[in-house]
């Protein structure tokens, strides 16, 4: 296989530098990583067909390797190092096999079977990069997470002291929240049959503050607590489950009527933050009228002794338990949605309506509790656009925030100069440069909090009626925040100009060290639009003179 | 009321008195599913070869075990009972029926995501054999239901064999069944691949397989969701990382002659253009033989618009199928609806049927906005009528539902006559139907009553399926028909039931309809 390698001056007044990498394969993803471990990093490039080959932007024409996955589109991928060397880890049909890096972060083209059991067989389209080797107990080791239909099977890996592969054992098959989506219409041309699945990973907390994480199960309406031990291992059965359809409010539902407030299902809900600042996560249970609080204890979560019950007069629609006051102790947001009329929806048929909200603060008091009657409420009107009009043209409405989301500007982080500072580096509104501000003295002091963001959105203007227009404005103003956030609201000190955005798309950028002088330099990965198929590397560095 | 209203309203008692004498008019079969079990799709076929349909129940256990079977449900004594259960294995993600194994009678056919199972379900040891591997594009099953594919069995070459369409990520494998095997392979197959297209205005509505599950829109009817997964509210924890995912799809497949040689050729449409993959002789092409650019492209505006449809379907009877795009008028002020009508016949210049300038042969405007459009013959001449319903923000007449709590709704059918529709409904049909989680279903079922005329299926309340007789009167063409409002015949139902109409199949005079509610599934067969 051979590697196209050019240097540009892509600007003649702006000196940067530019190496082209053709990975000369139909990319499927990619990772920029160092392999051989030598402080440098390598791009790997991995092939819908399941090539993988590893590209040395400062090494003319090395493109190396021979791997060809033999189920591409049943494979996940990752990295994982053990006993110093770095390993691609691959479940697929045939099991869990490593292919060790060698010298020069060439991957072995030969697989090490580690666990043919733990199998992987669904179809992903193409062979994806996925945290499948993770350090869940915190032990310095990577196990291995196997998705499956019914869950995520859990093999936690061991290395003895003279032993340079890893030994797994299961542990058990975790229960997950497979979401699952298809389309099966096929009455009209225009039609599309569709079909998708996701499978989240496992859930992680420490939940009784030893500083080691926890598993944490939901299945349904149960949750359930596998405390880590000090060997890290984790037992089999729970140490604390709860099933949350005990908490029960004894209130009639309210259902879904015209007029009435919108109820969040007749299930319990539960949310989960350190409440009194212990560093053990506490529990708010809502059901209907009722809240409940529990206070999580250094044994573990605990649901028998509520630390407060709070009752409202109305179904609550949604519960949040979220810093609002000037303590730094999470308060309580009760939001009630009020359900049109039937008469306003008629009304909205032809004009404008409104959804209107209540919203309702109760201060965090310390010891689990919250005050008995909120410390700040307010009443707020989601003003929409007429019914008609919204069915007619919904693509007018939707172009507002859609246009917002253009202004986002996609960022990486790094020392690009060498100063041994991280610097930031963003992509222009046009997408047609790249800008880089360079870290100075005194800069991260600025305010990156927002927590306090929620209070001001709500409570500060009584009655506050939001429209489109004001809804728009507002995410422009956080898009516009972040950029200042991000640059300190001066002006780029490196520009360089990417490729024309009309033909080509930029799928990613980081930073990382890839060659030995100099700071970390750019990657970015491109392909041609309208064809997703193509896909190639540039490495951008920031020569000091560049402006 | 004029005389002719007096005269169709005489003529609809008097076919009601007739029904009312003839109990057999409709035979209702009440399939009771033990409590442990919930049914959530059913078929009809005869899967024993003795000329009298079985009824097949999918069922899934109530609870947590997540079990499925299906239930045979054989004719005993002038009703229903259940012959056989079989345990559904874990991995079957749909079913159909269709005649696919030598022997008497039809088999279940069981999908998954490496191919198809067949199933003859009474013999004496139900075996799978398996029928066909492909990458079936749903992949996943429901633990709480398995969905139905029966559009997947059809005789592609009309030969008199059940075929399979089976639809893959980006594509279909096409089985056309040659009897008897020729080294056990099923018969001719046929892999094709949709011509990829640039999809950028689609992310918000309905997935494509470029567009990840991370932001989903969907377009379904008159109703539309949109979720943003990543603003899941935080639980018990962070949101852990996704380990694994896939969104895949393909163009809904329509068969129907597209060059008149006599057999089904696949026409499927992508954002920008129309595809026809020809047949020879039980073979596709793997490339399509037609790319026509669609003079309505699939644009985001176009996803969003409530009234578009668009349907392949021939028109004329010239044996070439036709085109027809119901689209949102965006030039109105008024809210309207065109219906373009593109024939292969009347395509004068450039390749048919859209012809050079994308002009359509022919127009109709709809006030309003409009849904369920469909072409189905209703008087046997083989030419397809339009029916549609529509929903009209002009009509004054809506403000009295502040009081009522009901919505007008129209159902509106225009007459084919060879080839060329009305310019106005032949027939309006007007319902008031409840406003609260209930929308108007009516589908034209077949002709009950041996008059020549399809009757209407309708679900005007939510407890309540009705047949409404289509009449018509006076001699040919100028004959005039009517949909009268008092039911032919009514029987009260579940409100969360789902009603499927099951057409004739051959040696069957008329069709019949499945009602499925929650403990149980009603079996009507007509006459």
């Amino acid at each position: 296989m051979s590697m196209l390698m050019l240097a540009l001056a892509l600007q003649a007044a702006a000196p940067t530098e530019t190496i082209v990498l053709e990975p000369n394969l139909e990319l499927a993803c990619h990772r920029v990583i160092d392999l051989d471990r030598d402080g440098l990093c390598e791009i790997v490039a991995i092939g819908r067909d399941g090539r993988v080959r590893t590209l040395h932007p400062h090494a003319p024409g090395r493109s190396v390797g021979s791997l060809a996955l033999a189920a591409p589109v049943r494979s996940l991928l990752a990295f994982a190092t053990y006993a110093e060397t770095t390993y691609l880890v691959s479940l697929s049909p045939a099991g869990t096999s490593a292919y060790p890096v060698l010298e020069g972060g060439e991957i072995s083209a030969q697989a090490q079977v580690w666990i043919p059991r733990a199998r992987f067989a669904l179809r992903i389209e193409s062979p994806s990069l996925a945290p499948i080797a993770q350090d869940v107990n915190l032990d310095g080791l990577d196990d291995i997470v196997v998705p499956t239909l019914n869950g995520v099977e859990l093999w936690l890996a061991s290395l003895g002291t003279e032993q340079r592969v890893p030994a797994f054992r299961k542990l058990a098959t975790l229960s997950v929240e497979v979401s699952r989506w298809g389309s099966h219409d096929a009455e009209y041309l225009s039609d599309s049959l569709e079909s998708s699945f996701s499978i989240p990973g496992l859930l992680t907390r420490d939940v009784n503050g030893d500083g080691r994480p926890d598993l944490l199960v939901e299945q349904g309406s149960t949750r359930a607590f596998h405390l880590q031990r000090e060997d890290g291992s984790f037992p089999l059965e729970a140490d604390v489950a709860v099933d949350l359809s005990i908490f029960k409010d004894t209130t009639e539902a309210s259902g879904f009527a015209l007029g009435g407030t919108l109820s969040a299902g007749d299930k319990a809900t539960c949310s989960s933050r350190d409440l009194d600042g212990d560093a053990i996560p506490d529990y708010v249970i809502g059901h209907r009228r009722k809240v409940w609080v529990f206070r999580g204890t250094k044994e573990g979560p605990q649901f028998k002794q509520p630390s407060a019950i709070l009752k409202t007069a109305e179904d609550i629609t949604a519960l949040v338990v979220h810093p609002l006051d000037a303590d730094a102790l999470p308060d309580l947001l009760l939001v009630k949605v009020q359900i049109p009329t039937l008469a306003t929806l008629l009304r909205g048929l032809f004009g404008e309506w409104d959804v209107q909200m209540r919203v309702l603060a109760y201060s965090n008091v310390g010891e689990g509790r919250f005050e008995g009657t909120p410390s700040l409420s307010n009443e707020l009107a989601v003003r929409l656009p007429g019914i008609i009009g919204l069915a007619k043209n919904p693509e007018k409405v939707l172009e507002r925030f859609t246009d917002v989301e253009k202004e986002f500007r996609a960022s990486a982080h790094g020392d690009v100069d060498g100063d041994g500072r991280e610097d930031v580096v963003l992509i222009t509104q046009d997408k047609r440069r790249v800008e880089a501000w360079l870290s100075r003295e005194g800069d991260g002091e600025a305010e990156r909090g927002g927590q306090r963001k929620l209070r001001k959105l709500l409570f500060d203007e009584q009655n506050a009626v939001w429209d489109l227009d004001r809804m728009a404005t507002a995410l422009g103003d956080f898009v516009q925040q972040r950029a200042a956030l991000l640059t300190g609201g001066r002006g780029a000190d490196r520009s360089a100009l990417l490729r024309d955005p009309d033909s080509v798309e930029l799928v990613s950028m980081e930073c990382a060290q890839l060659g030995a002088a100099g700071g970390e330099e750019i990657v970015l990965a491109y392909q041609r639009k309208g064809e997703p198929h193509s896909g190639w590397f540039e490495v951008l560095s920031f020569t000091p003179e560049t402006k | 009321m004029s005389a002719l209203g007096i005269a169709l309203a005489a003529a609809a008692q008097a076919a009601a008195a007739k029904s009312a004498a003839k109990p057999e008019f409709a035979r209702v079969a009440t399939l009771a599913v033990e409590a442990d079990w919930k049914p959530v799709a059913a078929l009809v076929a005869d899967v024993d070869g003795d000329g009298v349909s079985e009824v097949v129940l999918a069922c899934c256990a109530r609870g947590k075990s997540a079990a499925r079977r299906l239930e045979i449900w054989r004719a005993a004594a002038g009703s229903y009972a259940r012959a056989k259960t079989i345990e559904l294995t874990s991995d079957v993600v749909a079913i159909a029926t269709g005649d696919v194994l030598a022997g008497n009678g039809a088999e279940v056919l069981a999908f998954h995501g490496g191919g198809a199972f067949a199933l003859a379900p009474l013999a004496g040891e139900a075996r799978a054999e398996r029928i066909v591997e492909c990458d079936f594009l749903w992949q996943v099953p429901d633990p709480e239901t398995v969905h139905v594919w029966q559009d997947g069995v059809l005789d592609l070459d009309l030969d008199g064999l059940d075929d399979l369409v089976l639809p893959e990520p980006g594509g279909f494998l096409l089985c056309v069944q040659r009897r008897p095997r020729q080294a056990g392979a099923f018969g001719l197959a046929s892999r094709l691949r949709v011509p990829e297209e640039a999809d950028s205005g689609g992310v918000w509505v309905s997935a494509t397989r470029r567009e990840g599950p991370a932001v989903r829109g969907r377009r379904q009817r008159l109703s539309y969701t949109l979720e943003l997964s990543q603003g899941a509210e935080e639980t018990l924890g962070s949101r852990p990382a996704i380990l694994a995912q896939a969104s895949e799809s393909v163009s809904s497949p329509h068969f129907s002659d597209w060059d008149a040689d006599g057999d089904l050729d696949l026409v499927l449409q992508t954002s920008h253009h129309l595809h026809a993959f020809t047949q020879e002789r039980g073979t596709f092409a793997a490339a399509a033989a037609h790319s026509l650019e669609l003079p309505v492209a699939v644009d985001t505006a176009r996803r969003l618009d409530a009234s578009y449809s668009s349907h392949a379907v021939d028109l004329d009877l010239d044996r070439r199928a036709d085109c027809v795009i119901f689209a949102g008028d965006k030039r109105s002020e008024d809210v309207r609806t065109q219906g373009l009508f593109f024939t292969q016949a009347g395509s004068k210049d450039g390749p048919a049927p859209f012809g050079a300038q994308g002009r359509p042969s022919s127009l109709l405007v709809f006030a309003g906005f409009v849904s369920g459009p469909r072409f189905v013959d209703l008087d046997g001449d083989r030419y397809p009528e339009l029916v549609l319903r529509a929903v009209r923000p002009d009509l004054i007449d809506q403000l009295r539902s502040a009081s009522s709590k009901a919505i007008d709704a129209e159902l509106y059918i225009y007459r084919n006559r060879r080839g060329v529709f009305s310019r106005q409904p032949d027939v309006t049909w007007k319902r008031t139907i409840p406003l609260e989680r209930f929308q108007l279903t009516a589908e034209f079922c077949g002709d009950l009553t041996g008059d020549g005329l399809s009757e209407l299926l309708a679900r005007d309340e939510p407890d309540k399926l009705r047949v409404m007789l289509l009449r018509s009167q006076g001699s040919a063409d100028k004959s005039t028909w009517t949909l009268f409002d008092r039911p032919l015949w009514e029987i009260g139902i579940h409100e969360d039931a789902t009603v499927e109409v099951v057409p004739a199949r051959a040696g069957e005079a008329k069709p019949s309809v499945l009602v499925i509610e929650p403990t149980q599934v009603l079996f009507v067969r007509f006459g």
